[in-house]
């Protein structure tokens, strides 16, 4: 869903700046004053306008629930997986991990950085983080749907990069009442 | 005599400018080749693709930004006296540095990305020897674009001033009577102080990869040196966008027929740029949940607040300039005008991906490739070309219209590829979509990649007539 609005606000914006460059474009070609203070007032509107938007946005987009940062989660979360890059593997344990539970991925590199991005069954990402050597980053993400997700990496890590991917299965726990790593 | 009007001025920057865009046409090439892998086109080994892309990309942020501080050095010797010396010095180190890097990548097989994420240059399949030629050719260019920053800034301190280099006079209610203070000028410094203070940082970070090339014991903080690499990386990149903005504010009075005057607020927006350009590298590590939360933060508030300066000051004033100008649409300024749209596209498509849960989601796509190619390829590169033709008096608008129209569909089509890959979550830098472990996945990987690169040939097509235009009429500047 945020792909897809960053999508649309993209080209609502592009289509936009076409639009006013044209508009200045087709009046360039014939000489007139008198506009210059129009302009200004109009650059006015516009800076206030700007700030406005800004302001919302970072409010929107800086708080505590919509950041991925592990400083902005309260709580403990329902499964920990551990998760070790290596060129060109990922070890995941565990690897089958439970729908609709607060999952941490405590991430780390015995090597170079990694991107540890996971995939839903479309094909899409749905979340990522940077799995780099000397540091465990921790992901929180809770599953809304059973199947299987892929992970891709993220960050190029060597000549064999674009084959560094894994699998992990997400299912319902009454499927799986062994699932090891659920506390 | 100002240094202008030296006859070694003409020569250099002659000498510069074609050195400048057939690297370029060179490195065009590669990226060619690089979609046209991924496209299934060409087959050639995944060591080799990830060679090329280092080489396209280290290549294309170094050369553009020699273009930009090459045609603002000519521009500003207009002003003020810069040493041309030091100019000759700096050709035979961007010279050496440029053939080590072709040796490093293409013979050695080097291959970590532009910005060779630490600890990955030293983990490669590549040869040993090579991480030593790209370390130390990076470190020949570094030097070279130090000193060239801090002569500029030289240069422009001792006729303008403490207060007039950054134009603060301004701010406490000067006016141009005494003394005007010209924007390129402005624009100038800001990118000498922020390009030279980063690439002190930049050069900090060779000498330890240098240390750990030599004594491989060795090791670093790989967090540091990620901040390390974006503050240098980062900043070089956005200058090289800035002075391509100080030939727009230059050139453009000359053909619309009314002057870019320096004023408070153009005094203000710039030194806000230089503080927005030295922090929102910050966004580049969004995705290292070990960073302080506040720093992420302060790269989300200062990517956004870029887009002030850029739009209200920027924008508003090539506005001012075009409207109802009577201006004729000749190459110049009609590459100036698109220059301007691919900047902010670029710059939307930028600060899109700097809101920290988008770029949870576009990070490592091929959505943040569309945005650097849009700022450089319609944004820069337009400039740049604006500058050569105006130059070079080129006087010739079919050859230089045909080369925008094929830059405008090529370029737009090679960044409408890449964005749409993103879209669809394609990651960048896969040497073969194939690999990709779902079918759609790899198959709009695919073909997003094979439409880029056809319309990456038309782009190049346009440029070739661009630099054949330019070869014959370089008479006039020998």
């Amino acid at each position: 869903m945020t792909i897809q609005i960053a999508a649309i606000v993209t080209a609502v914006v592009v289509l936009a700046i076409i639009l006013i460059g044209l508009y200045v474009g087709k009046n360039s070609g014939e000489k007139g004053e008198g506009f210059i203070q129009k302009l200004y007032k109009l650059r006015s509107i516009y800076f206030i306008f700007l700030i406005g938007v800004i302001v919302v946005l970072l409010v929107l987009t800086m708080n505590n629930d919509a950041i991925p940062y592990p400083e902005s989660k309260t709580g403990k979360p329902d499964v920990t997986v551990q998760v070790t890059g290596s060129m060109y593997n990922w070890d995941i344990v565990p690897s089958t991990i439970p729908v609709g539970k607060v999952i941490e991925f405590a991430v780390s590199s015995t090597d170079v950085t990694h991107g540890f991005g996971i995939y839903n069954s479309d094909g899409q990402i749905i979340t990522q983080v940077q799995v780099m050597p000397g540091y465990t980053n921790k992901l929180r993400y809770t599953f809304k749907e059973p199947g299987e997700y892929k992970i891709i990496c993220m960050e190029l890590c060597g000549v064999a990069h674009q084959a560094m991917n894994s699998t992990i299965q997400v299912v319902s726990e009454v499927e799986t009442p062994e699932t090891g790593g659920t506390e | 005599m100002s240094v202008q009007e030296n006859k070694n001025t003409a020569r250099m920057t002659t000498f510069m400018m074609v050195t400048v865009v057939l690297l370029f046409i060179v490195l065009l090439l590669l990226g060619f080749l690089m979609r046209a892998m991924q496209g299934d086109l060409v087959d050639l080994p995944a060591g080799f693709f990830y060679a090329m892309m280092t080489l396209h990309g280290l290549g294309m942020v170094g050369v553009l930004f020699v273009g930009g501080i090459m045609g603002t050095w000519y521009l500003i010797s207009k002003y003020v006296d810069v040493s041309i010396g030091l100019l000759k010095f700096n050709f035979v180190l961007v010279v050496l540095g440029v053939l080590g890097l072709v040796v490093a990548t293409l013979i050695g097989g080097f291959g970590p990305g532009w910005y060779m994420l630490y600890p990955l240059p030293f983990f490669g399949e590549w040869a040993n020897w090579s991480i030593g030629a790209a370390t130390i050719s990076l470190i020949l260019l570094g030097v070279s674009w130090l000193l060239w920053l801090l002569d500029i800034l030289r240069a422009i301190i001792s006729r303008y001033g403490v207060k007039g280099f950054l134009a603060w006079k301004y701010l406490g209610g000067a006016n141009n009577s005494d003394d005007e203070v010209p924007p390129i000028i402005v624009i100038a410094s800001v990118s000498a102080i922020a390009g030279a203070v980063t690439t002190v940082f930049g050069a900090v970070l060779l000498m330890l990869f240098l240390i750990q090339w030599i004594a491989p014991d060795v090791s670093f903080d790989a967090l540091l040196l990620k901040n390390i690499v974006f503050l240098f990386g980062h900043t070089i990149v956005n200058i090289t966008m800035y002075f391509g903005l100080g030939f727009v504010y230059e050139l453009l009075p000359k053909y619309t027929g009314r002057p870019w005057k320096m004023n408070k607020i153009v005094a203000i927006s710039w030194n806000a740029a230089l503080i927005f350009v030295i922090v929102a590298y910050f966004h580049h590590l969004y995705m290292d949940f070990a960073q302080p939360v506040i720093l992420q933060y302060i790269g989300q508030i200062a990517s956004y607040l870029s887009t002030v300066p850029a739009t209200v000051v920027t924008i508003f004033g090539a506005i001012g300039l075009f409207y109802k100008s009577g201006v004729k649409w000749t190459f110049v300024p009609l590459a100036l005008g698109l220059s301007l749209m691919g900047w902010i596209i670029g710059g939307f498509i930028a600060v899109v991906d700097s809101t920290i849960v988008v770029n949870s989601l576009m990070h490592n796509t091929l959505w943040v490739t569309s945005h650097f190619h849009t700022y450089f390829l319609l944004g820069f590169v337009l400039m740049l070309f604006a500058f050569i033709y105006d130059y070079f008096e080129m006087d010739k608008e079919k050859a230089a219209k045909f080369t925008l129209t094929s830059l405008l569909i090529g370029g737009y089509g090679v960044i409408a590829m890449f964005a749409i890959a993103g879209v669809k979550s394609v990651p960048r830098r896969i040497a073969d979509s194939s690999a990709l472990p779902y079918d759609g996945l790899a198959s709009a990987a695919q073909n997003t990649a094979m439409y880029g690169s056809f319309f990456g040939l038309l782009l190049i097509v346009g440029i070739v007539v661009f630099f054949a235009v330019m070869l014959g009429s370089l008479k006039k500047k020998w």
